[in-house]
């Protein structure tokens, strides 16, 4: 019927369209897969770093991808990229799922068990999106830059969900001393993925 | 708080890890401060970025088809339920005037209006297209609401003659972009010449020019053939 728009072409470094947004509110379920192809090695990535577990990250994957179908409308393009929004999504249904199995006390009995990743073959098949290997390496000097006190500061609280008193008593550090090094952390980063945000 | 301050809130939200406390007054202070909140949304998406750090992991495919499955369940299920009831009530409209026998010009009016609103409690369309009966069928009519946030469009035609069980109404869009016409679907009308379509995936509204009906052959093709049956703009 009507033609494909032009949805999974970025080009520029920023990521400013929305294909999925768009499959979503259009109720293209086949575009809506080419967008998850896209952008589901990121966010399942991000899923198994967070609870290391692939059978959790699976199921938190595709929860996460049926609420972007669901609540498509929910997504404004003027306040950040749609994969931002997706990954925001990700990330706190998956933190959530860690402090759960937290709670269960189900975490103590996994740490040992040896998570084998499946190695995305996205990089070395080229496939992965440029605009993504090209943030890929930003955030990772940006983060290689920050001191080593101010970068774990902030992977506690990113990946591992920890707040920032539960920071402190982990480090044996003030509570103040905390905060000030994720801010510092956050600020630097803000700076340094200026070119990469949507706007 | 300074805006400083909020700022440093705003970062700490951004990886989730502000208290309660901290997010109530962040969220009171930005819904007031341009300033704050577009900082608070750059943060945000520089957090977000943090994932794109870390290597990125192909699911195995079954996680996709199991998404799409649902995002099938989940999208069949309400278009049904608004079809059937709009179908519902336009027929009883439509039965209603048939009864009553208003003048052809009347008709037309009362038609617009109660099409609309049939669809104004579902949809924000202020795009309404009228397509006119041309001389093959005078007596003819079609409004095409269209929907462009969803790219989508309720079209509801009256007073077509009865197609022959070897012919389709064919609906086409033109568009400004290009000179043939694009086919949007084949239809049958009903006895009383009327039918509702949902069209999905329509091109943006500014590309549609014009919007024509023909009578094609069973199934429709692809390009017009047959002469037009309404033609509206
Ligand atoms: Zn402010």
């Amino acid at each position: 019927m009507a033609q494909r728009i032009g949805l999974l072409a970025i080009r520029s470094r920023r990521l400013t369209t929305h294909p999925l947004r768009d499959a979503a509110v259009a109720g293209k379920t086949s575009d809506f897969g080419a967008a998850y192809d896209r952008y589901a090695p990121v966010v399942y990535g991000l899923l198994i770093r967070i609870l290391r577990d692939p059978g959790d990250a699976q199921e938190i994957l595709q929860e996460t991808f049926l609420t972007a179908w669901t609540d498509a409308r929910k997504f404004d393009p003027a306040r950040g990229s749609e994969l931002a929004w997706l990954i925001a999504m990700a990330r706190s249904r998956g933190i959530d799922r860690l402090r759960a199995k937290q709670r269960r006390g189900q975490r103590e009995e996994e740490a040992g068990r040896e998570i084998s990743i499946v190695r995305s073959n996205v990089d070395s098949a080229g496939s992965d999106p440029v605009a993504f290997r090209e943030i890929r390496v930003a955030v990772r000097s940006a983060l290689q830059e920050l001191p080593e006190a101010q970068r774990s500061a902030l992977e506690l609280a990113y990946f591992d969900g920890l707040s920032q008193s539960e920071i402190a008593t982990r480090l044996g550090e003030p509570l103040g001393t905390i905060k000030t090094r994720t801010n510092l952390a956050m600020k630097k980063l803000r700076e340094r993925l200026g070119a990469f945000r949507s706007r | 708080m300074t805006h400083e301050e909020i700022q440093q809130l705003a970062a700490l939200d951004a990886i989730g890890a502000a208290t309660a406390d901290e997010v109530a007054e962040l969220r009171r202070h930005l819904a007031t401060c341009d300033d704050c909140r577009r900082a608070a949304d750059e943060l945000n998406e520089s957090a977000a970025l943090l994932a794109l750090g870390v290597d990125p992991v192909t699911p195995p495919p079954r996680v996709k088809e199991n998404l799409l499955r649902d995002v099938g369940r989940a999208s069949a299920r309400p278009a049904l339920q608004w079809w059937l009831a709009a179908a519902a009530a336009l027929f009883l409209v439509l039965f209603l005037w048939t009864a009553s026998q208003l003048s052809d010009a009347r008709r037309q009016v009362a038609q617009l209006k109660s099409d609309r609103d049939k669809l104004s409690a579902i949809l924000n369309t202020s795009h309404v297209i009228q397509l006119a009966g041309q001389e093959i069928a005078p007596r003819a009519s079609a409004n095409v609401f269209l929907d462009p946030s969803q790219r989508r469009a309720f079209v509801f035609f009256h007073g077509l003659p009865l197609n022959a069980q070897d012919k389709s109404y064919q609906l086409w869009i033109i568009r400004a972009d290009q000179v043939a016409p694009q086919s949007a679907g084949v239809f049958n009308v009903d006895a009383n010449g009327n039918a509702s379509l949902e069209v999905r995936n329509l091109p943006v509204d500014t590309m549609i020019k014009a919007l024509a009906v023909t009578l094609e052959p069973r199934g429709g093709v692809k390009a017009p053939t047959g002469q037009k049956y309404l033609v509206g703009s």
